[in-house]
């Protein structure tokens, strides 16, 4: 919410910033987690989509090009055709809970 | 169990960083919390902080920070609580 000349208008965090000459800094982490899964990586990145479906019903998930998304939330598989695969979960410092939730339950299925 | 988990991930109020990351002021309090072993080398417009021991990278840039790690909770979680302390939030 941004007053402006008298009037109060709704504005989204980034063009908020531009117009009150803030330097928003963004902090993303990225973590990875290495999961035993043979078989094609698009396959493994089909049963995380699957797994992380089941355990966040009320989010709104996206599959594109084998990576899933939520929020500012990206999970890729890496590792094509080897036993061992590679899972990178990446999202920025707003969506922390969200992020270290959704790494807890890829580390979980590693052990 | 379920619930829990249900209350932590619910909309909450939101902060956001600004400003510049002072990477002398960062590095101070890595060492103060044992973290001695940081090699810093300069990329593109940024530096680029890589902790050996730690395995984990940190690339700073003017407007942005990237925090890479193994699947280790606890160093990320102190890297984040040193990041925050050297960062303004609205």
């Amino acid at each position: 919410l941004v007053m402006k000349d008298n009037s109060t208008c709704l504005m989204d965090v980034e063009d908020a910033c531009k117009e009150a000459g803030i330097n928003r800094h963004v902090i993303r982490f990225t973590s990875t987690v290495h999961l035993h899964d043979p078989g094609p990586s698009l396959g493994t990145a089909h049963k995380l989509h699957a797994l992380m479906k089941d355990k966040l019903p009320q989010w709104s998930l996206t599959f594109t090009d084998g990576a899933i998304s939520v929020e500012s939330v990206l999970v890729k598989v890496e590792g094509e055709d080897d036993d061992q695969k590679s899972v990178f979960v990446s999202w920025t410092n707003q969506d922390e809970d969200l992020g270290s939730y959704i790494l807890g339950l890829l580390n979980s299925m590693g052990q | 169990g379920n619930t829990a988990l249900e209350c932590k991930l619910q909309p909450k109020e939101i902060r956001y960083e600004w400003g510049t990351l002072n990477v002398t002021e960062f590095l101070q309090k890595l060492s103060q919390e044992g973290i001695v072993d940081a090699k810093v080398e300069p990329i593109g417009n940024g530096v680029m902080i890589h902790l050996q021991d730690e395995d984990a990278l940190i690339q700073i840039e003017d407007n942005c920070t990237h925090v890479l790690c193994n699947s280790d909770e606890k160093i990320r979680m102190q890297l984040r609580n040193i990041l925050m302390q050297c960062l303004k939030k609205f």
